[in-house]
């Protein structure tokens, strides 16, 4: 086990964190025998000199310190490489936190070309216009970064549809746009706005 | 700028507001970790008055009012705090390890802080639900209330979400705020919340060892995690240990003064999220037990008083009602998934959450049993413990909700609440303790 390693956006999700590893045990379950054992001992030869608490504290803190320790070294290092992006601007704060977190987390790039996809489809499409969605997993984040310029309706009436990274693959062939390979789910007539890629496109209706 | 205004905004009120107890020996630390929830707490009511149930458009009312609010709080400060009183620490008091603890906690808030403002709020919760109803609010000026229209009550999902934590940004972004600003909004709790945790087990355990207990607080990598990212898990934890550390004391003093603060902050984890619900559950699980218990007396007055407390959740609570809001966001049919209880054991156990602080509550809970057995308060904050860990259980293994335990997005945050919980229950079981050892041995 390294406690001296660093694990950016990874040691930190939102939802979990990863442990780490003493071969094939979670060093949580390892340092928590050892508290267990520590605490035991103590107890056993200094009962009479301390209290329980004392004792219980003392075996907690000192089994606390190796992953303490993996905590404030990824947290130094972390200061190390983000101080930095506490003097840019807003979107440059966001690409980089999202490119930093699909990098490490393996996400193929959806998170690492939102922001950019947006700042682009904010050039091509006039403020107000109305704007739906093609089923995309990230959706909620395009709809968060567009609602202040946009108005979004669940509709292929929209005057643009925006193609991101979707759920399933669409064809687009003869102005027309398919939402299945085998071509038998018309969608409509679309013309295409922008092209960044066969699952980056803004389209404008026919 | 908008920082600023933002602080000075939340945290006059809430100080203002914690002068007028001063009576009831609250002290001035705590004092001063209320006085950001209070501050809070009170801009979100009024707002929540405002938009939701007067149904009002944005006018520029709101801002010379708020503002107008903190003028008057820091009028009412500079009045009634007595400035000559002795409301700092005796530094020549502290012991040179309470500095080695206290310097690390102040480095990690420090950490954290820099995370906060360099590290926009980007990931899900945050961006759809309370961000994105704060930007709702923003670009429509009033709530929606057409249910046939896509923003209604402001949201574009989950439209049963309490509203706190979109308010707290939407008067951020109505001072100017903006990207990684937002992140001070869960940090001011991060950072109220350690100071609670500090005063509260130096208090009871003394300087070193109470500090000790703070830096397992901050040094657990989840909570630290939440600290800077606009999300409202911490949250929920720093209103429910301030709503805890009332009632041990509670529990200990013949005031009910205490009961009405515990049940005031506990019940506006309500305001929060959903499953604040749970916890106002646990302490009128606990409150009711004191009386049974014959801990305290109960008496027709004092659950009136003590009623009175909730008065700050009831247009929240009426709203729910009225618009017919759930608590649940999943189907209500019950199921039964055992594989759900094994993720309990990786998000508490093997995952890198919490270091190793269940393991110790664990134990420590299971040795002051040994000494214990007979002291009724010990039960009480054990029983009230428990009843939040079987609702968990239940919530995640016999409703639709198994599926956010078996893909890990939801179980270890429900646990976020619970860890200053159980600080504050274990450090009040020991001083429980050594007072039973004190009296015991004299």
């Amino acid at each position: 086990m390294n406690l001296f390693i660093f694990q950016p956006e990874l040691l930190s999700t939102i939802n979990i964190i990863l442990g780490l590893r003493v071969g094939h045990w979670a060093a949580t379950i390892v340092f928590s025998l050892c508290f267990v054992i520590l605490f035991i001992l103590g107890w056993l030869i200094f009962r009479k000199k301390f209290s329980f608490v004392n004792i219980l504290i003392v075996a907690a803190a000192i089994t606390w310190l190796p992953l303490f320790i993996h905590f404030s070294y990824n947290s130094i290092k972390e200061f190390n490489e983000t101080w930095f992006i506490l003097f840019q601007k807003e979107p440059e704060q966001i690409v980089w936190r999202y490119c930093r977190i699909d990098k490490y987390q393996n996400l193929n790039g959806t998170l690492c070309a939102l922001y950019p996809f947006v700042e682009q489809l904010r050039k091509q499409i006039p403020k107000g216009s109305s704007v739906a969605y093609l089923r995309s997993s990230s959706q909620a984040f395009l709809g968060y970064f567009l609602f202040k310029d946009y108005d979004f309706i669940d509709s292929l009436d929209a005057q643009y549809l925006i193609l991101y990274r979707p759920n399933k693959p669409h064809v687009y062939e003869d102005g027309l746009l398919y939402e299945d390979v085998q071509k038998t789910k018309l969608l409509g007539r679309f013309d295409i706005v922008s092209f960044f890629g066969p699952d980056q496109i803004i389209f404008k209706k026919h | 700028m908008a920082v600023l205004f933002f602080i000075v905004s939340t945290i006059l009120p809430g100080l203002a507001i914690s002068t007028f107890l001063k009576r009831f020996n609250i002290g001035f630390f705590r004092s001063l970790a209320m006085s950001y929830g209070l501050g809070s707490a009170l801009i979100s009511l009024e707002l929540l008055l405002y938009f939701v149930i007067a149904r009002q458009h944005y006018s520029d009312f709101i801002f010379y009012f708020i503002l107008a609010q903190a003028l008057v709080s820091l009028l009412i400060i500079i009045l009634k705090i007595k400035w000559q009183e002795k409301i700092f620490i005796d530094f020549k008091k502290i012991k040179i390890l309470s500095w080695i603890l206290a310097c690390l906690i102040v480095v990690i808030l420090f950490f954290s802080l820099v995370q906060s403002l360099g590290k926009p709020p980007v990931a899900f919760d945050s961006l759809a639900f309370w961000s994105m109803r704060a930007e709702i609010l923003l670009k429509q000026g009033s709530v929606d209330f057409n249910p046939l229209s896509p923003t209604y009550l402001s949201a574009l999902s989950h439209s049963n979400y309490p509203w706190h934590l979109s308010f707290m940004e939407y008067w951020f972004r109505l001072l100017g705020g903006s990207g990684g600003q937002f992140n001070l909004i869960a940090w001011l709790y991060f950072l109220s919340l350690i100071i609670l945790v500090a005063d509260f087990s130096i208090k009871k355990l003394g300087q070193l060892r109470g500090l000790l207990f703070t830096l397992f607080l901050a040094s657990q990598p989840l909570i630290f995690y939440h600290a800077s990212n606009n999300y409202a898990d911490l949250i929920i934890g720093y209103y429910l240990a301030v709503g805890l550390s009332f009632f041990f004391d509670w529990l200990d003093n013949n005031n009910e003064a205490y009961l009405f603060l515990s049940i005031l902050f506990t019940s506006w984890t309500f305001s929060i999220k959903n499953y604040g619900s749970f916890y106002l559950g646990a302490l009128g699980l606990g409150v009711l037990l004191a009386w049974f218990l014959k801990i305290k007396k109960a008496s027709f007055k004092k659950i009136i008083f003590a009623g009175l407390a909730f008065l700050p959740i009831a247009p929240w609570i009426l709203f729910k009602i009225f618009f017919k809001l759930n608590l649940r966001n999943t189907d209500p049919q019950s199921v039964w998934h055992p594989e759900a209880l094994k993720e309990f054991i990786t998000a508490l156990f093997i995952s890198g959450n919490w270091n190793i602080w269940w393991a110790i509550f664990i134990v420590a809970g299971l040795t002051l049993l040994l000494y214990l057995w007979r002291e009724k308060r010990f039960w009480i904050g054990w029983i009230m413990f428990s009843s939040v860990i079987i609702i968990l259980l239940g919530v995640f293994s016999l409703t639709e909700n198994y599926m956010w335990a078996l893909d890990h997005t939801a179980l270890s945050r429900s646990f976020i609440p619970l860890v200053p919980f159980s600080i504050l229950l274990l450090v009040y079981c020991f001083k429980l303790y050594e007072r039973r050892k004190f009296s015991l041995n004299s």
